[in-house]
This record gives C-alpha cells, sequence and structure tokens, in this order.
C-alpha cells in the first residue's frame, strides 16, 4: 500500500536535482588539432597554402589584407564595425565608451 | 592609464595597422586579419609600431629580439582562433603576462586540469571561440554597459548562436548526482542560481596561473639613483619598483572580492570631474542590486591605484607615457608636468598645470580560470557568522551568517517555556496515573 506512494514521490523529486542533463553535439565531425571536445568549430573546406593569391612576396601587412578581402569579400565591412576594431562602443546613455574614451589605473 | 596621446604603444594590441594618432581612418584595408587567424604563431606585432608586425629582425627595448615576420607562410596558414592567437593580445593586457585580468594569463596557452576545467589541454581544450561565440566577427561577451548576450538558460538550437554564459551549456539547476540516482543536498544547492552567480563559488581563488598586479602607485615613478634607471625586484620575480611605473603590488591565489552584479558597469571617463576624497575613486564598476532581477552575487579582482590627477579643475588625468623625448612623454622625460600637459592636450581636455594623485580602484570581473569542482567553495565559506566570503553582501538574509538577536532570544524564551509547561503537565499526568493505582 505505502509503495507505490514512496515510488511516486520518488518521481516528482528526481527530475528536479538531474534535469536537464548537458547534451553533447558535434561528436562527429573530422578530427582538427587542438580541437574542443564540445562545439567544434566547422571543419575548414579549403586549404590556404594552395591558393596562388597568398604565395606572393607580400611587401605590406595590407597586402595581406586585401588578399584576404578578395575572397572573404564581406569580411571586411563585417570587422569594421566590431569593438576589437574601432575600440569605441557607443553607451546606453550616448557616451563613448570603449578602451580608446576610458581610463584606467594600469 | 588612457590610449589617447600613447597610441602606438597601446595600438600594438590593435587588431589593425598603423594607428598613430586621432586621425586613423579606420579602412578596410587597415584590418590585420592575421594577428586572430594565424595559426602558426610565429605572427606577432612590435610592442611600439602601432599595430605593424617586424618585417625585419628587430629589438625591443634593447633586451627581446622580434623576429621578422613571414607574411606570405602565415597567410598561407590561417585558420580558426586559438587560445594562443586570442591570448597574444589579451593575456598580457596591463602590460604584462597576467597583469590586469587576474583570471587570463599565458598558462591557458595548454593549461592543466586544475587550471581550468574547461581548457584543459588534455581534456574538454575549449579554446575562447567555443565559448565566446562570434557571428559575422561580432564576438560575443559584455561590452562595457551592455551585458553580454544570450539567456541565462540552456542554449537549445535556438540561441546556440550565444553560448558566453555558464547556463548556455549547464542549464540553471546545474548540479547532478554523480553516482546516486538522487542527491537531496543538490536539491538546495540549485537553489543558489537565481542569486549567486557560478563564477562565485567554482572560482574560488583568482591569479592561479601567474602572478597578477593588485596595487600600483604612478606617483614613485621617475626615480634614478646616480643617473641610473631604479628597478627593485619583489616577490614571484616580479618588480615592486620601477622607475617607469612606481610602485607595484603582486599576489597569487587570491580571494576575490563579491558584489552584486547584472553584467553591466559603469565607467569614469576623462573630462568628468570628480572630487579627491578619503576614499578610492571607483574608475570603473559593476552594476547591480539585490532588487534587480538580474543580478547575481558575483567575484571581483579588485585593482587599487594612484594615478595623477588634476587638483584645480577636478579631472583624471590622461598623462602622455610613451613618446620621443621632447614630446612631453613621461617614459622619456619623466615629468609628470610634461606628461599631463601634453596628454590632456592630446584630448582635447583643460590642464590647470597642477598634478596631484588620487586613489582610485577599478573591478574586474572574474569569469575565467574556472576550478576542478572538488575546490568550489563550501557552504561554510559563506554561511558563516563571522569572516564569511559573503560578509559585505548586503540585501539578502543569508542563513548562518545573519540574525535577529532579540528574535533569537524570543525564539528561545518560547522554547524553553514551552519545554518547562510540557515537563509541569507531564509530570502531573504521571503522578495523577501512578495515584489512580
Amino acid at each position: 500500500m505505502r509503495v507505490w506512494w514512496v515510488g511516486l514521490l520518488l518521481f516528482l523529486l528526481i527530475p528536479v536535482s538531474s534535469y536537464p542533463a548537458p547534451f553533447v553535439r558535434g561528436q562527429n565531425v573530422g578530427v582538427q588539432i587542438a580541437s574542443p571536445k564540445y562545439f567544434p568549430p566547422p571543419v575548414s573546406t579549403a586549404d590556404h597554402s594552395k591558393f596562388d593569391e597568398l604565395k606572393k612576396d607580400f611587401k605590406s601587412p595590407e597586402e595581406v589584407t586585401k588578399a584576404c578581402l578578395k575572397c572573404h569579400n564581406k569580411a571586411g565591412e563585417q570587422f569594421q564595425k566590431t569593438l576589437h576594431y574601432t575600440w569605441t562602443w557607443k553607451g546606453k546613455d550616448g557616451r563613448l565608451l570603449g578602451k580608446a574614451h576610458v581610463i584606467n589605473n594600469y | 592609464m588612457a590610449v589617447t596621446s600613447n597610441w602606438c604603444r597601446c595600438t600594438s594590441c590593435h587588431a589593425g595597422y598603423g594607428w598613430k594618432d586621432q586621425t586613423f581612418d579606420f579602412a578596410i584595408e587597415k584590418i590585420d586579419c592575421l594577428v586572430c587567424h594565424d595559426t602558426t604563431g610565429t605572427y606577432k606585432k612590435f610592442p611600439t609600431d602601432c599595430g605593424y608586425p617586424p618585417l625585419k629582425d628587430k629589438m625591443f627595448a634593447g633586451k627581446k629580439l622580434f623576429k621578422a615576420v613571414n607574411l606570405s607562410y602565415v597567410a598561407q596558414h590561417v585558420g580558426h582562433t586559438t587560445r594562443e592567437s586570442c591570448g597574444k593580445c589579451h593575456f598580457f593586457s596591463g602590460g604584462g603576462d597576467g597583469v590586469k585580468r587576474g583570471d587570463i594569463d599565458s598558462t591557458l596557452i595548454a593549461p592543466p586540469k586544475k587550471i581550468d576545467v574547461h581548457m584543459d589541454a588534455k581534456g574538454l581544450n575549449f579554446t575562447c571561440a567555443t565559448c565566446h561565440t562570434a557571428t559575422a566577427h561580432e564576438i560575443d561577451g559584455r561590452h562595457y554597459d551592455t551585458p553580454a548576450p544570450g539567456k541565462r538558460e540552456l542554449a537549445f538550437p535556438e540561441y546556440e548562436r550565444h553560448r558566453v554564459k555558464c547556463e548556455a551549456c549547464h542549464g540553471t539547476r546545474p548540479h547532478h548526482p554523480q553516482k546516486k540516482l538522487f542527491d537531496w543536498r543538490l536539491v538546495k544547492l540549485n537553489d543558489h542560481t537565481d542569486r549567486v552567480a557560478c563564477q562565485t563559488c567554482h572560482i574560488p581563488f583568482y591569479a592561479r596561473g601567474l602572478p597578477t598586479n593588485i596595487y600600483w602607485d604612478w606617483s614613485t615613478a621617475g626615480r634614478f639613483k646616480d643617473g641610473k634607471p631604479v628597478i627593485k625586484k619583489g616577490p614571484f620575480g616580479r618588480p615592486e619598483y620601477h622607475f617607469k611605473k612606481g610602485t607595484l603590488k603582486w599576489g597569487k591565489n587570491l580571494v576575490p572580492v563579491y558584489f552584486w552584479y547584472n553584467g553591466t558597469y559603469s565607467y569614469i571617463l576623462p573630462g568628468e570631474k570628480v572630487e579627491k576624497g578619503s576614499r578610492p575613486i571607483v574608475l570603473i564598476k559593476p552594476n547591480g542590486d539585490p532588487q534587480d532581477p538580474e543580478a547575481r552575487i558575483f567575484p571581483f579582482k579588485p585593482h587599487f591605484g594612484k594615478q595623477p590627477y588634476d587638483p584645480v579643475n577636478k579631472l583624471l588625468i590622461v598623462p602622455k607615457l610613451f613618446g620621443p623625448k621632447g614630446s612631453g612623454a613621461f617614459w622619456a622625460e619623466f615629468d609628470w608636468k610634461r606628461a599631463a600637459e601634453a596628454g590632456m592636450a592630446a584630448a582635447g581636455l583643460p590642464f590647470s598645470g597642477k598634478v596631484d594623485f588620487v586613489e582610485t580602484v577599478y573591478y574586474h570581473a572574474l569569469s575565467h580560470m574556472v576550478a576542478p569542482k572538488e575546490e568550489a567553495l563550501k557552504c561554510d565559506s559563506c554561511h558563516i557568522r563571522k569572516g564569511g566570503r559573503l560578509a559585505q553582501i548586503s540585501g539578502v538574509y543569508l542563513p548562518g551568517r545573519d540574525r535577529h538577536v532579540e528574535l533569537d532570544k524570543i525564539g528561545q524564551t518560547l522554547c524553553l517555556v514551552a519545554l518547562l509547561f510540557v515537563s509541569v503537565h507531564g509530570l502531573a499526568r504521571i503522578i495523577i496515573s501512578l495515584k489512580r493505582k
């Protein structure tokens, strides 16, 4: 008589502590060097050492950037807007924040 | 202290080429693709060349050799970011390995599990980008006054573009029984996650890899003895005095300070008036209070400093530190007045001609170097009457720490009175029942 009641209580309580378990994804993609165990980045579909555009004797790093952007033709515009390039972040109150504007004690 | 007027030194960590003054135009071809996407480990920017890598072998400060970068070789070996490529700048913020952050340094290039359970090179082997997910080159994380994107819950497919919060993988009830089907202690532990950040218990100490700077007094900088610059080695092999920097204090395995934190920060900008008082000026401050549903108790590294201040205009001074002789740069002329003049002029701010020094503090949120679970804080780290980690946290009733002495006394008295009545009543019944026999 009492046994089913204990069972019901356990059934109700177990999910409280064991829900939800972490899930694992992307385990079956090809192995990359130094690839993280979870969420590995997609395996590259290009071998950059085969591109003639990159086999040049670059005179300046800007020439490399131009060569990259020839194929990755949206990357420049994307990156131009990011904090890593602008070092400027427009605060919610309109003040300009970002590394180029703030002050610290280092 | 500030990038303005110190461009070529500071912008050696800019993902671009040639930011040497205010006129930098942020053109597309000035972007540095290689600094992030190099997989060879041979691409390094020269520390004083405004973001350019050395194209010939070059000595830095007469001591460290920077080898010429083979641009073609690096360009042919680009790929995803690695711990090393992000770390080239981020491990060295503050001017050296582990100086600024306290939870990020070069030990993360290939850390053991005890330093970082996620980046453990022989285990999970996460890169920075495993958590700091990116969309079209915009990398997730807190951006000044804007919290990191993503919800505080499991990142099922519709949210998985943002994985930077612990809950994205661990959920909001993250503790699971290991061997048993059910563990009643974990039920209560899981109830903490709405008010206590994961980091609070799971980053029990900071600077667990390398020592970090905890105090920086600029006011003493500029000492020479017999015409020779003074450098005094201190603990951990780091300088306790450096003629360019002043008096420095270092620490390892330090206990964080804790605040309510909702993921946003407040900043004091150069040009905003500040009063010199008895307490340090909080330059960079985490926001949050117990009434804010987004706020959680969170660990921080405090960084105390003493830096130049204009007592007449009541402004923090942007000093020119880096530059050639004659430019006013402090590291060339060692004159704070000249450095302040040059720096404030570049920043477009007034300078009275007087230099004072103020105590300041900057709080860094600690989110990296998560320790193995065995090292996480235990209940009595906080739930203890005196000396607990959360002794300074207000606005919340913390069992074990807090009590109301009068209320406790009333309760104890009531218990005693009840015991007395029960005893008298029970005794009376025993005596009466004995008499009946």
